[in-house]
């Protein structure tokens, strides 16, 4: 007899992916994706995507993982030394 | 150990101008008298106008070939001498301790390059340098005009992966350009602009070179000793040959390469030529001289210069610096392209590059020696034409000897004919002469190897032999091919014809069929319907033109065999076409290899590294990483937010497949539309969309 998945199983379970996905994504320690993530669905309290990952996303930015605002005055990554220009003029 | 001080500028010069006029002597005396005896040799019957052409032409190739000969000549002379009172970096310096009061920049530009081939290079030399306790002495820039978004991303996180692995934090730098004005050279330029009066020298290299940490030493040391360098030119060995034309190039760079470039040396001395990468520069005569110009009128030969290497020595050299070759220097490498076709490909952009030279031939204040090298550059391909014209002509001869009947009386009635009258031994001694020409120099570097006891680094003596008669066979029957391109390229660059030439579709079998039909239908044609024709009307013709012919009628195999990477294999295997590299390979190309053999660490996402725009927008800390590197933090105007917010809207409808190139560049390069779907991808609950993406 075939078995059928349960719908709301099925969507807590690809929710619950998505969120550990996410944060395995930055890097994170294991046991600390899964701390989480597991305290990201208790905030949402409704089981749904985009209100997971917004909830998750907030608990980054509160716990300095995410940084929420890229103008402001925090030191943002740079490639390069500062400049130092000179100019460089064709000759005839 | 003290440096060695160097000869003076007044006696290089006065050396190198000697030098060059018994050059110019040694090639024109013995032209003239080639000359004379193929007039000779031609019928008086064709007319003194055909068998003008022929024999001027004659001059012009044999003149052009002598040069190669007593190139080689010459760099036998030098490398049997114990010294070189010329040599730019002499034995004393051993690239220990330099100064420490300034640091040298390695510069890698790149343009949609391999990526990941690159940042192993990069990584090998920057483990070579500390190895040696030499980094503190270099910095390093990645300077990308990449304009493929998803090789753009890869560059980002190809950058930050090494900094954080190799410590090279403050040391290693990547900027990219928005726009890729002037190409390479206009890269190094926008370098030199920002952050070049940091640097005392700066040493360029390509995608595909390297140099090791002791012969980088050694060359800023060289620069240090002697002020009034303005570029030295390290001679790049080929490497990492795969496919079979490549391995016949690399063992040719091997075996020959070094007579020919102690040969260059010999004649040049101070006024060689800067071949655009492997080499080092001194920074603040570059930036004061060295500035390219834009040619009046419009492409081809008008516009931004192509060919920026040749024009930049003449430039240094015309600012008083002196350009060198450090022709015995180890540890510069480069890579040959893999097939036929892509070296034309290449040859495509150098022809029109070097025609290009002909509107700097006369600039004023460069030296003679630069004009007659733009010259060089410009019959480098030119010769090509030179050649065709003469094979037409000759064959133009021989279908005329035999359709038209000759007159035994051209100067009326008479009891004696004028018989024509033939010199075979002459004719022998003629060819004679141009196939000793062109092999002499070919035997001349292979006694040397010999002599020196360097036949087991090629294989052995047998093996090295046999490899020999595979590079003249390869090389004899590819150069037909490789002539026909040159002149089309040559005549629709002068004429201002665009020609399609865009990369080939390549697996790792080499060229295909189709490509190869596409590219070469069309000489195969010419070769087989030239060669039935001589064969028919002019049998003994037909044997001198057969190598020629054979050459274009099976081009289209040659081109596909030759590429693949399984007849490089089968030929290594066979011990053939073995380079001192393949027997003994020094410390940095091990290390390359080792990093090129790295596995990838654990990714739990399964988006392909070659797909950087869609990693940018999934995978959490790229997207952090390339946002956090993004120069451009001004807001859209209104139009443009618009725009941008209705290619986020069909992303995430349709997937990352629905967007150009160009739009995913204009994302890529907006905050506000990176945030927005870089959040709705993950929370796209569509799971067909989702997928798109690479999420579950």
């Amino acid at each position: 007899m075939k078995k059928e998945i349960d719908p709301v199983l099925a969507t807590s379970a690809r929710i619950c992916d998505r969120a550990l996905l996410y944060v395995y994504g930055l890097n994170i320690p294991p046991i600390n994706c899964l701390e989480l993530v597991l305290e990201s669905l208790q905030r949402a309290q409704v089981q749904s995507m985009p209100l997971v990952m917004d909830e998750l996303r907030k608990l980054l930015f509160a716990r300095g993982i995410l940084r929420k605002d890229l103008n402001s005055d925090a030191p943002i990554l740079t490639s390069t030394p500062p400049l130092n220009r000179r100019s460089m003029i064709s000759e005839k | 150990m003290s440096e060695k001080k160097y000869i003076s500028q007044d006696i290089w010069e006065r050396f190198g101008t000697r030098r060059r006029l018994l050059l110019l002597v040694l090639v024109i005396v013995p032209s003239i008298f080639a000359a004379e005896v193929m007039f000779s040799l031609l019928p008086p019957q064709s007319g003194n106008w055909l068998n003008g052409i022929i024999t001027t032409l004659f001059a012009i190739l044999f003149s052009w070939i002598s040069i190669g000969f007593w190139s080689s000549l010459a760099g036998v002379l030098v490398m049997v001498r114990k010294c070189d009172r010329f040599a730019a970096v002499p034995a004393a310096l051993t690239g220990q301790n330099l100064p420490g009061d300034f640091r040298t920049a390695l510069l890698f530009p790149v343009y949609n390059e391999d990526i990941r081939k690159v940042a192993e290079g990069v990584r090998t030399v920057w483990r070579n340098l500390r190895q040696k306790k030499l980094d503190h002495h270099f910095d390093l820039y990645i300077l990308s005009d990449t304009t493929d978004p998803d090789v753009w991303v890869t560059e980002e996180e190809a950058w930050y992966d090494l900094i954080l692995s190799e410590g090279a934090s403050g040391r290693l730098f990547y900027r990219r350009r928005k726009s890729n004005l002037k190409k390479k050279s206009g890269n190094i330029a926008d370098f030199c602009r920002r952050w070049g009066i940091n640097y005392r020298y700066m040493v360029i290299f390509d995608a595909d070179s390297l140099m090791s940490a002791l012969t980088l030493a050694r060359i800023v040391q060289a620069m240090e000793a002697n002020p009034e360098i303005g570029i030295l030119q390290t001679p790049p060995k080929s490497v990492f040959s795969r496919s079979l034309l490549a391995r016949v190039q690399q063992f040719a760079n091997h075996l020959y390469g070094p007579v020919f470039a102690a040969g260059l040396h010999y004649w040049q001395l101070g006024d060689a030529q800067y071949w655009g990468h492997n080499a080092i520069i001194r920074v603040n005569p570059f930036m004061s001289h060295c500035q390219l110009p834009k040619l009046t009128g419009k492409a081809p030969l008008g516009g931004e210069i192509l060919s920026h290497d040749f024009v930049e020595s003449a430039l240094m050299r015309r600012a008083g610096y002196g350009v060198w070759l450090a022709y015995d220097l180890e540890g510069s490498y480069e890579q040959n392209p893999p097939s036929l076709i892509d070296e034309l490909v290449r040859d495509r952009r150098w022809c029109q590059g070097n025609l290009q030279h002909s509107r700097l031939i006369f600039t004023k204040g460069f030296f003679p020696t630069h004009r007659a090298l733009f010259i060089h550059g410009i019959m480098s391909y030119g010769s090509a034409l030179l050649w065709l014209f003469f094979l037409l002509a000759s064959s133009f001869e021989a279908i005329r000897a035999v359709i038209v009947i000759p007159d035994y009386f051209p100067k009326g009635p008479s009891l004696f004919p004028d018989w024509p009258q033939y010199f075979p031994l002459w004719a022998l001694t003629l060819l004679s002469s141009t196939a000793g020409l062109l092999f002499l120099s070919k035997a001349l570097a292979v006694v040397l190897v010999m002599v020196k006891g360097g036949a087991r680094t090629f294989g052995g003596f047998f093996r090295m032999n046999l490899s020999i008669l595979v590079e003249i066979l390869v090389s004899t029957f590819l150069a037909p091919v490789r002539m026909l391109f040159h002149s089309l390229f040559v005549v629709t660059t002068i004429l201002g014809v665009k020609v399609n030439w865009n990369a080939q579709n390549r697996d790792n079998a080499g060229t295909s069929w189709k490509v190869a039909l596409r590219f070469h239908w069309w000489g195969s044609f010419l070769g087989l319907i030239w060669g039935l024709l001589m064969y028919r009307i002019s049998p003994g013709f037909f044997l001198w033109l057969s190598p020629v012919v054979s050459g274009l009628a099976f081009s289209l195999p040659l081109s596909v065999w030759t590429s693949r990477v399984s007849w490089g294999d089968l030929f290594q295997r066979l011990g053939l076409l073995t380079t001192p590299v393949d027997i003994n390979p020094p410390e940095e190309l091990a290390q390359l290899v080792e990093n090129l053999q790295r596995t990838q660490s654990y990714d739990p996402f399964n988006i392909p590294l070659d797909q950087g725009f869609v990693r940018a927008l999934v995978i959490p800390r790229i997207f952090t990483l390339h946002t956090a590197l993004a120069y451009n933090r001004r807001r859209p105007s209104k139009v443009k937010a618009i725009r941008l917010a209705a290619l986020v809207s069909r992303a995430l409808d349709k997937g990352p497949n629905s967007l150009s190139n160009k739009e995913k560049k204009a994302l890529l390069s907006d905050q506000s539309s990176l945030r927005n779907l870089h959040r709705e991808i993950w929370n796209l609950y569509d799971g067909e969309k989702a997928a798109r993406w690479g999420l579950p």
